[in-house]
């Protein structure tokens, strides 16, 4: 068989058995670790849905596939001890809290940076470089929780019930910068969450309405030089959020009592999916 | 156009023929250069294909021309059947599908037929029946990538 005809198969394989046939020969070898085999394989996975959660220390007893609606989903889980992981995805990166002073992200066709919270430096990946970024005009504290939404980083942060702030940063220029609230202000709810949604920037948080939980997420208008919220979800929820993440237009979120919910904006059906799942939530692209 | 023009006849390695509609043969990015270029009577010999595999790409096609011809049948429906016409395929079968979905240059078959051997096969011994891989790492090497990769050899 040509080896062109190989590579579609492998192309096709789980990660495990990736690595694993590194050690075939030098020609297999050559081809699995070259950009060209990741971005293929990159766009096909891209195709598949998956839902990368973060488990505690024991593993969830649901079955790691399930029915979503009309698409077959498939669990993938991450063990970690610390009950509180950190939930930062992008773009398939996830950051785990044994990594809680440094955030790596990946981004376009595989650049990967790291940023170091402590030192607001940021480390190329590709050329094993640190570079000194300018002082933030506040300091971030590390467990905040933070989004990745075209090239940006978002953090939310908490200055007391009435003092929440967003500061960006630029991956690009590498600056930060102020990003306003919603308006008028509200005070935001320790469980609040800034999230990337379909690539917009979105806080969600839970408040007590009518003595109902509800789901609020606000999305934000891309633009750079004006920013515009808009409360795009209102969603009656049996408990509080925890996380939450979307793929192919349905959102998908678990609560504090640790349920995994679907919300398809299309019916306003909300559904729960699995009983007991603990951690991030977020569509998985397996990197190479 | 006649009725005898609507079909034409392929013809196997093993000197098999078959006669289908030219719209399932069609589907087949080969097969249509050889219609265009009219190098072919109605009798196209494909040389690279056995019977025992020729059977079978024809069932593909067909199911797949009627589909896109009045779309009577849902997606998921042609899903279901694609899932169920591989199912059972061994390895064997499976490789020589791949390459006669390529030789005749059918892309959504060769998706298929990839995406399934990928999913059967867990070891590298799978691979090795049928692709002659001559393993040229020193043992060094080769317990080198192992370390690197160490999760993916855990069990």
């Amino acid at each position: 068989m040509a080896i062109d005809l190989v590579e579609e198969i492998l192309l096709r394989l789980p990660l495990k058995s990736i690595l694993e046939f590194k050690t075939v020969s030098r020609e297999w070898r050559s081809i699995l670790e070259s950009r060209r085999f990741a971005e293929r394989r990159m766009s096909l996975a891209k195709k598949k849905l998956k839902i990368l959660a973060v488990v505690g220390k024991q593993r969830p007893k649901s079955p790691p596939r399930f029915k979503g609606g009309d698409a077959e989903i498939e669990m993938v889980y991450l063990q970690c001890g610390d009950d509180k992981p950190t939930s930062l995805t992008c773009n398939g990166l996830v950051c785990l809290p044994t990594m809680v002073d440094y955030i790596a992200w990946m981004f376009g066709h595989g650049i990967r940076m790291v940023f170091d919270r402590n030192y607001f430096r940021i480390l190329d990946v590709n050329t094993g470089e640190w570079r000194k970024l300018g002082p933030p005009p506040y300091k971030i504290h590390p467990t905040r929780k933070s989004a990745c939404v075209n090239s940006c980083i978002y953090w939310l942060d908490f200055y007391g019930q009435r003092d929440s702030k967003i500061l960006a940063l630029d991956l690009h220029t590498e600056e930060f910068r102020d990003v306003p609230l919603p308006a008028p202000y509200r005070p935001y709810s320790l469980t609040a969450r800034i999230v990337n949604l379909e690539d917009r920037l979105a806080i969600a948080d839970t408040c007590t309405r009518d003595a109902e939980w509800r789901l609020e997420i606000w999305i934000m208008a891309d633009s750079y030089e004006t920013t515009s919220w808009s409360m795009t979800y209102c969603i009656v929820l049996p408990d509080t959020l925890v996380s939450l993440g979307e793929l192919q237009g349905c959102l998908y979120f678990y609560e504090s009592d640790k349920r995994l919910f679907k919300y398809d904006p299309n019916t306003a059906l909300l559904s729960c999916l699995s009983p007991d799942i603990y951690g991030v939530l977020s569509p998985l692209v397996e990197n190479l | 156009m006649s009725k005898s023009e609507k079909k034409i006849v392929l013809k196997s390695l093993d000197n098999e023929a078959f006669e289908v509609e030219k719209a399932v043969a069609l589907q087949s990015q080969t097969i249509w250069v050889m219609c265009e270029d009219k190098c072919v009577g109605n009798e196209i010999p494909l040389e690279n294909v056995t019977g025992q595999i020729l059977a079978k790409v024809i069932d593909y096609c067909k199911k797949h021309a009627v589909v896109d011809g009045d779309g009577d049948e849902s997606s998921e429906e042609l899903k279901n059947w694609d899932t169920e016409f591989t199912k059972n395929m061994d390895q064997s079968t499976l490789f020589n599908m791949i390459l006669a979905a390529n030789y005749l240059n059918i892309k959504s078959l060769l998706n298929l037929t990839c995406q399934a051997v990928a999913d059967k096969t867990k070891t590298i011994d799978e691979f090795h029946t049928f692709l002659n891989i001559e393993n040229n790492f020193t043992p060094e090497e080769e317990a080198q990538i192992c370390q690197e990769n160490l999760w993916a050899f855990d069990d």
